[in-house]
């Protein structure tokens, strides 16, 4: 029987799937195939996720386990190989907020289904976001925020995108426990979510992916 | 007649006292928690309200009776420069010497986990932790989150000082040294400015008390598995524990438990009956929905939690649980405690709450941050009607806010409590 790298990794049975990948690479596989497995796998505890199934503990745990998987796949790989991408985000906390609980959850979900994702951190200004959107040129900006202050510090930063002439080359996403569609109206942002798995809905309907 | 300041305190207090024990009070009691707003309606900012004491409570006890609130429910703003005294790590805030914000803006202290700007405690010392946890504090935590304090590291084991020749007089030379003196002078510095501090807040809570409001709480508490998560392992850390050690993760939390209830009755003393008006406030963190399961919850949050909240009313004390985040699918675990003798604050779905908690616990809310920062006094007005009406004249509920209040509107604050008071009078 061939133990299966992506329901093992799904089930988060950390040992097992530690010694398939070990297995994999011994047997002189191509290291990239484990490596989408793996990704395959957590993007069903993605998918777990948003069903409800699972919660942020699997979510993170499971990234635990991928960076575990890519440490030993690395050696092996080719340089310069990159997985299929639908499209680019670039991410961040606004101004004067350093809360990134958030964020990163919805970083690691946007880049486990397939999404380049550019995370800028915490605390903002809106001249990064700015920059970086000049820089890489993405579809989609998410502020993320969850104070209530920063919501005059995401309306800046849309402010500022619209001033550097970029507004309507983005659709912009905010997100945070606090939000609302009176926020989202306030800041002038295309649509707001108070879960990361909104996020991977809002960038696959403007981006497409799977 | 007018009443006197003494009417006007026992009035609220029998109000409030009511409400925990779901007795039908005159009317709904109105103490939202600010966490800023209320020094802003007097033109303070964060970082004034952080560095002058003085004028921060000044500003407080204005806004509490230019509103007229039932009770004083303030956050614990802090003192910058208790902290610039330490150079601290665990908190940014306005007019940090060090590391403030970007914004420029004036803004509210902030939290800063764990493994983001200063070390997390990694798994491997949980056993340290567990066997000296106060030489683990001393000699490894302090000098992560304080970086005054990072000398601390090098002191030697504290056990090992038991007689002249046996450790104590071996170890004095570390004490000697210009970095451990250093660090115990920013210590004693930082108590210095603490005295300033408190002796503000205390004289502030005995004015106020004279001028007719309560304390809507006398002390602080955390729940056991906060402790680990919120400022030793952190949110990443303490989840990913849940399933590669989750024995230590429950050790852990098990040690604490006790700590946290003793630290909860030093703060406002014990008694053999429940006294209602030692109230005390406990926000909890890491249990909200989405954080984790509700199984993950049973096993490894309420456990501690519930024993924190018997072990105080065994002691004379009530419990004001300040849930923050989503509890609406905890809200038939966390009813799980002795009726009418705990408050919950509710942050998420509060109609939801009222119609599961109320006829065991008192229940907290009230309007949301974006609603008192962006609507209308009527739309303020208006959700304030709704809650009002689902409570339906019953006692056990008490208007507060969604997240503590930093709004600078001030007529949105003005609506919610006058509309309160007419509306909500039985």
């Amino acid at each position: 029987m061939i133990e299966d790298l992506v329901s093992t990794l799904a089930d988060l049975k950390e040992e097992e799937v530690l010694a398939i990948v070990q297995k994999r690479l011994n047997s002189g596989e191509d290291p990239l195939e484990t490596l989408n497995d793996a990704r395959k796998g957590v993007r069903i505890v993605g998918q777990r996720y948003q069903d409800g199934e699972y919660f942020i503990p699997e979510l993170v745990y499971s990234g635990e386990i991928l960076n575990a998987i890519v440490e030993m796949v690395k050696p092996k790989l080719a340089k310069g190989v990159e997985v299929e991408r639908f499209g680019k985000v670039v991410i961040g906390t606004v101004a004067g907020d350093v809360h990134d609980i958030g964020k990163n959850i919805v970083t690691f979900m946007l880049d486990i289904s397939g999404f380049e994702v550019y995370d800028l951190g915490v605390d903002i200004p809106a001249g990064k976001f700015v920059d970086k959107i000049k820089e890489v040129e993405p579809e989609v900006v998410a502020l993320s925020g969850f104070l209530t202050l920063s919501y005059e510090s995401m309306k800046e930063t849309v402010q500022a995108i619209k001033d550097a002439g970029l507004r309507d080359k983005v659709k912009i996403m905010v997100g945070g426990g606090t939000l609302d569609d009176t926020v989202r109206e306030y800041v002038g942002a295309d649509a707001f979510g108070r879960f990361a798995p909104d996020a991977v809905a809002l960038a696959k309907k403007w981006i497409g992916g799977k | 007649m007018t009443k006197t300041a003494e009417e006007k305190y026992n009035e609220r207090e029998k109000r409030i006292q009511d409400a925990i024990q779901l007795k039908k009070p005159d009317r709904i009691p109105i103490i939202p928690f600010d966490n800023g707003a209320y020094f802003k309606h007097c033109g303070l900012n964060f970082q004034e309200a952080m560095y002058h004491p003085k004028q921060y409570f000044g500003a407080v006890k204005k806004a509490i009776m230019d509103f007229d609130m039932d009770a004083v429910s303030s956050a614990v703003v802090m003192s910058g420069p208790t902290f610039d005294a330490l150079d601290w790590r665990q908190l940014k805030w306005p007019g940090a010497e060090v590391d403030s914000s970007n914004t420029g803006r004036d803004t509210v202290y902030q939290f800063i986990e764990p493994g983001q700007g200063y070390e997390a405690m990694p798994p491997e010392d949980y056993d340290w932790f567990l066997d000296d946890p106060t030489d683990y504090i001393i000699r490894r935590h302090w000098p992560r989150i304080a970086r005054s304090l990072k000398p601390l590291e090098n002191l030697p084991p504290i056990h090992d000082m038991v007689a002249y020749y046996v450790g104590f007089v071996p170890y004095l030379p570390a004490y000697g040294s210009s970095e451990i003196r250093g660090a115990l002078e920013s210590l004693m510095d930082a108590g210095k400015e603490a005295i300033k501090f408190y002796d503000a807040h205390y004289s502030f809570i005995g004015e106020m008390a004279e001028l007719g409001y309560p304390p809507l709480f006398r002390g602080i508490g955390i729940s056991p598995y906060d402790y680990i998560a919120d400022f030793l392992r952190g949110t990443q850390g303490s989840m990913v524990d849940m399933f590669r050690r989750p024995d230590k993760l429950k050790r852990a939390v098990e040690k604490v438990t006790p700590w946290v209830i003793q630290w909860c009755v030093n703060q406002v003393g014990a008694s053999k009956e429940l006294d209602y008006s030692k109230r005390l406030f406990i926000p909890i963190h890491k249990g909200a929905g989405g954080f984790m399961s509700n199984e993950q919850f049973k096993e490894f949050y309420w456990p501690s939690m519930l024993e924190v909240i018997n072990g105080l009313i065994n002691k004379g004390i009530v419990p004001y649980v300040y849930t923050e985040g989503i509890y609406t699918d905890r809200l038939p675990i966390i009813k799980d405690v002795p009726k009418g003798k705990v408050i919950y604050h509710i942050e998420s779905d509060i109609f939801k709450a009222i119609e599961t908690l109320m006829d065991t616990a008192c229940v907290e809310g009230g309007p949301s941050g974006p609603m008192l920062s962006i609507r209308t006094p009527q739309e303020v007005k208006d959700y304030c009607k709704k809650i009002i009406d689902a409570v339906g004249g019953r006692g056990g509920f008490m208007m507060g806010v969604e997240v503590p209040m930093i709004t600078d509107k001030s007529e949105n604050i003005k609506a919610m409590v006058d509309f309160t008071k007419e509306y909500g009078a039985y």
